[in-house]
């Protein structure tokens, strides 16, 4: 429960701050997903994100998805950028959430990234402390909150038309996206699509691969998502 | 130049890269396919100790190359020892390159003939080249159970499980998950001890762990409260190669350094299960 509120305020933040700006730029996301993977098998649930942008120079997004098995994950970035006569250069400033309440777990990622957007390519690198913490932790037990501090954080994608396009096809690899930040050597490989109905409204869709071993060099497929919605700017 | 380092690559005897976009052996489902079957015409060992007590050795990642002195050196530091159980645990990773598991098999084979066990597991170099077709044939299985029961005359005061799990592809597909939350229901309250040894290790706090890969964390966590909810004592794991101990809801999660000759401090270790404790010492070489 305690997540879910956590979630659910910092959407409602989400919203309170997006009422108090005046750019064409700002966006709410909704989008559903089913996935299955060999941990969980068929799971599905929720995406909502938001990004809030503040002058040309700097953007704050929160995403936050709710699945089953009773998995919460929150996050929120402050983006600091410059625009440059082609593409932008960034900076990713991120804090994310997850809690798997039916295995008593939660990882807490504080993350700090550069990166570069352009039309047809877009890279990014960093760093990411990662948490693990016992929910269920109780005195006189065993348990340990076990940090991780030093974590490669990269993206690396391509669309294959300009970002203005009315619609766009690209995909990439990631050890993270806005609802869960692997650890380095867990790549997840995306495919994902964008149709913008009008000028307010696009159509979204998403595809995350990932596999078990990669870096093992003993790759196999491991698990599977989708995720399709619709973006509204305003 | 691309071309080149693509060709270089490929033709890397020590690194399967092609590895990374798929495994060239079979799949986790299938090895555990592999070693059920084995498991269910052959059985398990049930190993016998006299006292409520025993040490026994562990070593992993040897990486035998064109040397196995780490190997040989454990090898001989267990038979020499006459008190130490009947059994010793390897946690994976024989080999460094392919064509060279014979070397490991000879630089062993004094445990079995001394009429001791070295229980194996698979790690991900033992894989490599499609190499699972030589470690199932020389290992039967990668998917085991172990039972120790200590003995006082003719009666048994205790018995501790031992689990092995194939974690040589960084997961343990979906079938080997099932079956090791089977036997571990089954298994609560009848053992003193439960220790599970696997290659892969769960937690990774310092950053001497750069270069292994590890479960993903969806997996790890699921497993990591199976193994408290079912009373695992401890998990050993190395595939690291440094050494790392961590408790984590109750369970003692224990990675092992590496034994390997061009380990910068080779070692291998001894664990002493009581009935209240199990202590680990570690032995450098």
């Amino acid at each position: 429960m305690k997540h879910i509120s956590i979630t659910v305020a910092l959407i409602f933040l989400a919203s309170l701050l997006s009422a108090g700006e005046n750019s064409a730029c700002r966006s709410l996301t909704v989008m559903g997903m089913y996935g299955w993977n060999e941990t969980w098998h068929n799971y599905g649930g929720v995406d909502i994100a938001a990004v809030l942008p503040a002058g040309g120079w700097f953007e704050a997004a929160v995403a936050a998805e709710v699945h089953n098995p009773k998995t919460y994950a929150v996050t929120a970035t402050a983006r600091p950028k410059i625009n440059l006569k082609a593409g932008a250069l960034f900076l990713d400033c991120s804090a994310h959430y997850r809690a798997h309440a039916s295995y008593g777990t939660a990882d807490f990622n504080l993350a700090a990234s550069a990166g570069y957007r352009m039309d047809y390519f877009s890279v990014q690198i960093g760093a990411t402390s990662h948490f693990t913490y016992d929910l269920e932790r109780k005195n006189g037990g065993k348990s340990e909150n076990i940090s991780e501090p030093l974590n490669l954080l990269y993206r690396a994608s391509f669309n294959v038309r300009p970002a203005s396009s009315r619609w766009n096809v690209g995909g990439g690899v990631a050890n993270y996206t806005d609802y869960e930040y692997e650890r380095t050597w867990v790549p997840m490989f995306f495919l994902d699509g964008r149709f913008d109905i009008d000028e307010r409204l696009s159509v979204l869709c998403r595809f995350d691969l990932k596999s078990a071993g990669t870096f093992h060099g003993t790759a196999e497929f491991w698990g599977a998502a989708f995720r399709a919605g619709v973006r509204y700017s305003f | 130049m691309a071309a080149l380092l693509s060709v270089g690559l490929v033709s890397c005897d020590k690194y399967d890269i092609p590895g990374m976009i798929a495994g060239s052996s079979p799949s986790s489902n299938e090895r555990f396919a592999q070693s059920k079957a084995y498991n269910d015409v052959h059985g398990f060992e049930h190993i016998f100790v006299s006292g409520d007590g025993y040490t026994f050795y562990a070593s992993t990642d040897s990486h035998v190359c064109a040397t196995a002195n780490g190997i040989r050196r454990f090898v001989s530091a267990y038979m020499a020892d006459s008190k130490a159980a009947p059994f010793a645990l390897f946690l994976g990773d024989a080999m460094d390159r392919k064509n060279n598991f014979h070397l490991f098999l000879e630089t062993v084979k004094p445990v079995s003939e001394g009429g001791r066990n070295l229980f194996c597991t698979p790690g991900n170099h033992d894989l490599y080249f499609g190499q699972w077709t030589e470690y199932i044939a020389a290992m039967k299985t990668g998917t085991y159970l172990v039972e120790v029961s200590c003995v006082s005359g003719e009666t048994v005061l205790c018995t501790d499980l031992l689990i092995c799990l194939d974690s040589a592809s960084g997961t343990l597909g979906t079938e080997q998950r099932d079956w090791l939350e089977s036997v571990l229901s089954s298994a609560q309250g009848r053992y003193r001890h439960i220790i599970i040894f696997t290659h892969t290790h769960f937690f990774k706090r310092d950053n001497s762990q750069g270069h292994t890969g590890n479960f993903g964390l969806e997996e790890g966590y699921d497993l990591s409260a199976l193994f408290s909810r079912c009373g695992v004592d401890m998990v050993l794991s190395g595939h690291d190669h440094f050494y790392e101990d961590t408790f984590f809801k109750n369970v003692r999660y224990l990675t092992l350094a590496a034994i390997d000759d061009t380990a910068p401090k080779p070692c291998f270790y001894t664990f002493t299960v009581a009935s209240d404790s199990i202590s680990v010492r570690e032995f450098s070489l």
